[in-house]
């Protein structure tokens, strides 16, 4: 009598996740238009990673962010600069783990269309909570940048006419936001699509 | 239909169905998605806020879901229907006689727009909305935002304060000493996700 031989199926996780209260939980990648920025972005603090070599920007990369509630959670900013002193450069990693054990400094949230407004928000203040010093928000469609340094705190606002900077966190680094945002179209009108 | 069609329509006295709850975006009547119980008691909550002030300070005149025009560059005729607007007697005078018909009063401008976000309005639309009002002439945009039990106050693009929630909102020049506690506006809300 012949025996089925069950192969053990290893789930898979998707290529884009992060880790919430023990469940993996998908995330979208950026469309076309908030990764071009999300890009700029990331030219800018490379840039200026190489003249002071204060740390690392990352697209892209999970980061474990421990809270009291969930000492395991994983999350995947669009973008983060992370100094050395957080993360040095030569620290040993896991060939296999799926995530950077440290917490960086500056996160940010590229907003993409269909994201929901409160989750954005809860999102910026879990980085802050989790040990972020500074949280940015990017409206593409708006073409506004929302800085946080603490969740009660107003936020600083950029506009197309600022210069965006990051304070003490980030001394020198300076960009203007017009060069952060390619030309668009399609923007909508302002009207939830259910 | 457009606004255009509906008002042929609607002159032929025909039983023409418009949405409960709409604006005029580039011409086409657009449904507004409904808001959720707790951001219409919320938005209730301000606005009885307001009127309790204006009883005192008969400045001008609070309204839940009335429609305003709200002028954008490629939409001169664009209606827009905040949740919670504060118009003063200056911009429409309290002798001024209300058309009969019609949606919006050409040229009022709430001095003050009102926006309680639900959960699954989407980022892009409220800030486009932000946008659109202050361009318009408004003076300040609230946003109240139930998850994190803040409000955000926008009196230019690059200028919004947080009030959170052991704070005192205020209006500034607009309502002069017009307070409320930020947490009086947020009632206890069951966590639930089943009773949504």
């Amino acid at each position: 009598m012949a025996t089925t031989l069950e192969i053990p199926v290893e789930p898979e996780l998707p290529d884009q996740y992060e880790l919430i209260d023990g469940e993996v939980v998908e995330v979208q990648p950026m469309g076309v238009y908030s990764a071009e920025v999300a890009n700029r972005l990331h030219d800018e603090l490379n840039y200026y990673s190489r003249q002071t070599r204060l740390g690392r920007a990352r697209m892209d990369m999970i980061f474990r962010l421990p809270l009291r509630q969930d000492t395991n959670r994983n999350r995947k900013p669009d973008l983060a600069f992370i100094s050395f002193m957080r993360w040095p450069l030569d620290r040993v990693l896991p060939y296999s783990g799926n995530f950077a054990d440290a917490v960086p400094e500056l996160m940010i949230e590229v907003v993409s269309p269909t994201d929901k407004a409160e989750e954005i928000l809860d999102r910026a203040f879990e980085y802050l909570h989790a040990g972020a010093r500074l949280a940015w928000i990017i409206y593409p469609a708006v073409r506004t940048i929302h800085a946080y340094t603490s969740r009660n705190l107003s936020p600083r606002a950029f506009s197309e006419d600022s210069i965006l900077d990051a304070g003490d966190l980030l001394p020198g680094f300076s960009v203007p936001v017009t060069v952060l945002f390619p030309p668009v179209t399609g923007i909508p009108e302002g009207k939830s699509e259910e | 239909m457009t606004m255009a069609e509906f008002l042929e329509v609607e002159k032929e006295a025909e039983a023409v169905r418009l949405p409960d709850l709409y604006e005029v975006i580039n011409g086409e009547i657009v449904e507004v998605p409904a808001m959720s119980f707790n951001a219409v008691e919320i938005a209730n909550i301000l606005n009885e806020f307001i009127i309790q002030y204006l009883a005192l300070h008969r400045i001008g005149r609070s309204r839940v879901e009335q429609m305003f025009h709200i002028p954008v560059m490629d939409d001169e005729s664009r209606i827009r229907r905040p949740d919670v607007a504060y118009i003063s007697y200056e911009r429409l005078p309290k002798s001024r006689r209300i058309p009969l018909r019609g949606h919006a009063i050409d040229g009022i401008v709430p001095d003050i727009a009102i926006e309680v976000i639900s959960p699954n309005e989407l980022a892009v639309d409220v800030h486009v909305k932000i946008l659109e009002y202050l361009n318009a002439n408004v003076k300040s945009v609230w946003v109240i935002i139930p998850d994190v039990c803040q409000v955000f106050v926008y009196t230019s693009p690059t200028t919004v304060r947080i009030y959170a929630l052991t704070d005192t909102l205020d209006a500034g020049e607009i309502l002069p000493g017009f307070t409320v506690p930020v947490a009086e506006l947020f009632p206890e809300t069951d966590d639930d996700p089943a009773s949504e």
